[in-house]
């Protein structure tokens, strides 16, 4: 397949990394400015300067050409042991060119709504150079040509993500959840760690490229089952960063980070680099389908725990957390399910609404000073119009309104999951209703009904800074889906075209399965099915939530359970980590004080008497000392002279 | 093998009873007299054997120098005669004695092979060669002391002078302290 | 027995004897002779092995030691007479400040 690939080498890749990170450190280190607007435009001058490199490399190398020339930026080796060779190299494939303008132009967006939000920020340099620290972090992720160099950038976005959860680390609550965020990270990246040892033992190369077109084709021998664990452990750490179970519990509690933090992190791009990476690695997922059935149940089974608990939370960052969990949920079904385009699909429409909620929400929350409880809220429709008209466009997104981006992306799960049989495409319908239950009831408490506190009644519309990126936002969450629309709608197929020619040539397809496309009736109705429960509920929970006052919440067993979050973390808590605390506790006194101490405490009084002991011989008399000479010579005279 | 002469048997029996009554002396000055009785008959046996030289230089300057040196010293410090710790009532003086047997019976076993008819070089021979004479002449002595062992001899030379300021040093009179008796 | 043999043997029980004082008397200024005879043992030893082996390395040897002995000998006395001074005493009993 040489000739479809033209290798061309560029070294306009790693400035796209360079810029934010010289940003990072001309705010951080060399500026520090106390001044908010000047922070921020510094930090959003580089951001958008790596965005625009991005789109010339768009415009030069195409994206959604059927072969592209295959853009390497060879930057150094990183370093080369015995017969591991890490190269630092960067590359450009059509689906990192996707995520590459997501995540810069998101990002820009976000950092010019920060510039408005952190308005009041007493040291805002800090802030301003952790954002682009993360942005570089995350692009070395996006760009790297082998998985030493995602790591690298998986475990810098992790660093960054604590930094900025703990952002305001005056406060013990918001310490602790950077903590849980970074731990639960940790101990997913130990399932990225086995898998890299397992590729430098049994592979003996890192490189995403080798590994599709040697390994996933079987050209080389390497045990089916050897990979099968190392997909495994890859799965492991994706549970980590992009928030599965048993490891999501760090998302919700990252709410206590500044709100755009959390749409830039937790919504847009860090959570979506695991199914970035499965992604980019598909044809090796593809080769082996036993995992793929259990990446499919576990999505499932996170996407209904996490709306289930979405269903009754008071914060309207927390129902956001929880809904993020879930739509993550989503695409692992997607993965699960075989169709590596509808996941990435979802990653990019979900990252633009999703980034859009939580910028509203954070207007909101700028707006009523700061109080997160919805309970609090209502009626702020009419005291924040643009925030209120871009929140709902980002509700209608995410619920599958038709022809919104979330509508195309969903609907494209939903289909693929229906070709893998009919209990998994039921349950994420409900899994989607409920989720439409959900978004209504947070939109309509916040923006319907009567002002229910003092704050919701003085409330008044953002700053330009924040409403402009909404409405770009709000923009892109209605045109994005039109890059990939089923065969009954427009039939557009450019991400597909984009996503398969990312894998160097190699097919997509699942080892013993043969793709079976439904035909266009079953389509309709799936489509009609879909819209019509969605919207449904979506009425029901609007109409049942006009009129809510600020005391009522949910009563009953379930929503006892769901308010909760289903003693997720307290079980954690009694099973996990009193256990190794105890443990730890037990080897303190034991090792450290006994042995260890006690083995000094012999030396020191050895040492003190025979110090003690020894003194003895000195009697401070010179006639003493003479006999000791004496002695000495006469033993040694008789040893010479009888004993030799 | 060369007999030694009567004199030298006496004169050898006279060290030693001079040199015990040093060391079992109760009187300092007794001690310092009899010391200068040993060295001059160390000397006295030096001229028997033919080292003419280096007997006239002990008896010069150890029995003549030191020793009144150190008789001089004694009666500045005005030392009362005081007991004698006598031999064999206290174990410390077993046990000097038996260090020093040791080194004797060592040194003597030492120098044994050397000595005597299986030596290379017997007094006989070096009689017979009149070799002896010349070899402790002063000439002799003098060329390698300032040949072989030029530098222990200049060594010396600094050595001495040194030990002349330290003594002017060391026995100035201190202004804290009177020549009457005990200091401050 | 051989003039050589009688003349080792003679200094070998001075060096002795001196031992034997040292390590024994009370006084310092009795020690400091014992020194004194043990050194004059050590001179005899020499003569007589200079004598044997017809060069002059021995007697050479033995001047040195006796300038030495001058030296070291004026430099003790002086230092008694200065403790003598100071405190009183000369007995070597008296002196241990270095104890312990």
């Amino acid at each position: 397949m040489d000739e479809v690939f033209a290798i061309q080498n560029t070294s306009l890749l790693r400035w796209i990394i360079l810029l934010p990170l010289i940003g990072a450190i001309l705010n951080g280190l060399v500026i520090r400015s106390k001044n908010v607007r000047l922070s921020g435009l510094v930090a959003t001058g580089f951001s958008a300067a790596a965005f625009f490199i991005c789109l010339s490399l768009v415009n030069t190398y195409g994206l959604f050409a059927e072969d592209f020339a295959q853009v390497i930026d060879p930057w150094f080796t990183w370093f080369s042991v015995g017969r591991i060779h890490v190269p630092f190299h960067l590359e450009y494939t059509p689906l990192t060119g996707i995520m590459l303008l997501v995540v810069t132009g998101i990002g820009t967006l976000i950092h010019i709504f920060a510039t408005g939000y952190m308005s009041e920020e007493k040291s805002p340099f800090r802030f301003f150079s952790y954002l682009n620290l993360f942005l570089a972090a995350m692009l070395v992720l996006v760009l790297s040509s082998n998985l030493v160099g995602i790591f690298l950038g998986w475990e810098g976005v992790g660093l960054c993500s604590y930094l900025l959860i703990g952002y305001w680390y005056e406060s013990n609550e918001n310490t602790a959840a950077g903590m849980k965020a970074f731990v639960t990270n940790r101990i997913g990246d130990l399932g990225f760690f086995v898998a890299l040892f397992l590729l430098a033992a049994h592979a003996g190369t890192f490189q995403i490229q080798e590994l599709i077109t040697i390994f996933a084709t079987g050209a080389a021998p390497i045990e089916g089952g050897i990979i099968l664990a190392i997909l495994a452990c890859l799965f492991w750490a994706s549970t980590g960063k992009s928030a599965q179970i048993p490891l999501y519990v760090w998302l919700p509690d990252a709410m206590a980070g500044p709100t755009p933090v959390s749409a830039l992190i937790h919504a847009a791009t860090m959570v979506t680099s695991g199914i970035f990476v499965s992604v980019r690695l598909w044809p090796l997922f593809a080769s082996q389908p036993s995992i793929l059935e259990w990446i499919l149940w576990v999505g499932m089974a996170t996407a209904w725990l996490a709306a289930l608990i979405a269903l009754t939370q008071r914060d309207i960052k927390k129902v956001l957390a929880y809904s993020t969990v879930s739509q993550l949920g989503f695409m692992f079904v997607a993965l699960g399910v075989g169709a590596p385009v509808a996941a990435f699909f979802h990653v990019v429409t979900h990252a633009f609404f999703k980034a859009l909620l939580f910028l509203g929400a954070g207007s909101v929350i700028h707006g009523m000073h700061h109080d997160q409880d919805m309970f609090n809220m209502g009626g702020l429709r009419k005291k924040m119009p643009q925030t209120h008209a871009t929140f709902l466009i980002g509700t209608l997104a995410i619920i599958g309104f038709p022809l919104t981006a979330g509508f195309f992306s969903k609907d494209m799960i939903l289909a693929k999951a229906y070709e893998h049989g009919p209990l998994a495409w039921g349950l994420l319908l409900l899994a989607a209703v409920l989720t439409a239950f959900y978004m209504l009831r947070a939109y309509t408490m916040t923006f319907w009904g009567e002002a229910r506190t003092e704050h919701a009644k003085h409330a008044h519309e953002s700053s330009l800074w924040m409403t402009i990126p909404l409405m770009l936002l709000a923009a892109g969450s209605l045109i994005v889906g039109f890059m990939e629309t089923p065969p009954i709608i427009f039939d557009i197929h450019a991400l597909q075209t984009a996503i398969e020619s990312s894998w160097y040539g190699v097919s997509g397809e699942i080892a013993g399965h043969s793709g079976h496309h439904l035909s266009h009736a079953t389509e309709w109705v799936l489509v009609l099915i879909t819209s019509v429960a969605s919207l449904g509920v979506a009425y029901y929970s609007y109409k049942k939530f006009l009129t809510v006052t600020s005391k009522e919440s949910a009563k009953g067993f379930a929503a006892e359970l769901s308010q909760n979050k289903f003693y997720v973390d307290e079980g954690y808590q009694l099973i996990i980590m009193k256990p190794l605390s105890a443990v730890a506790s037990a080897s303190w006194r034991f090792l450290d004080v006994v042995v260890i101490n006690g083995f000094l405490h012999i030396v020191r009084d050895g040492m003190r008497i025979g110090g003690q002991v020894l003194s003895f011989a000195h009697t401070g008399n010179v006639q003493t000392y003479a006999w000791y000479l004496a002695a000495a010579v006469a033993t040694a005279l008789v040893f010479v002279n009888w004993v030799i | 093998m060369i007999e030694p002469t009567i004199l030298q048997y006496i004169l050898g029996t006279l060290i030693l009873s001079t040199a015990i009554l040093t060391v079992l002396g109760k009187n300092p000055v007794m001690s310092a007299m009899s010391l200068m009785g040993t060295l001059f008959l160390t000397g006295l046996l030096y001229f028997t054997v033919g080292a003419h030289f280096v007997g006239t230089v002990q008896i010069l300057i150890y029995a003549g120098a030191i020793c009144v040196l150190l008789i001089f010293i004694v009666m500045l410090l005005d030392l009362k005669p005081h007991n004698v710790r006598i031999p064999g009532r206290k174990p410390v003086y077993l046990f000097a004695g038996g260090i020093s047997a040791l080194f004797a019976t060592g040194l003597v076993i030492s120098t044994l092979p050397a000595l005597g008819t299986n030596g290379m070089l017997d007094s006989g021979v070096i009689a017979a060669n009149n070799l002896v004479e010349d070899a402790q002449s002063a000439k002799a002595i003098s060329l390698t002391l300032l040949s072989k062992y030029m530098l222990p001899f200049q060594v010396t030379a600094l050595l001495l002078l040194a030990a002349v300021m330290g003594v002017v040093v060391i026995g100035q009179k201190n202004k804290l302290t009177d020549s009457e008796g005990k200091g401050s | 027995m051989d003039q050589l043999q009688l003349l080792t043997g003679i200094g070998i029980a001075i060096f002795s004897l001196g031992v034997l004082g040292f390590l024994t008397r009370r006084s310092g200024i009795i020690a400091l002779m014992c020194l004194e005879l043990m050194l004059n043992g050590v001179n005899l030893c020499l003569v007589s092995f200079s004598r044997q082996h017809a060069s002059a390395d021995g007697s050479a040897l033995v001047m040195l030691i006796i300038l030495v002995a001058a030296a070291e000998a004026a430099l003790a006395l002086a230092l008694f007479v200065a403790l003598f001074r100071q405190n009183g005493s000369v007995e070597l009993d008296d002196y241990r400040m270095l104890k312990g």
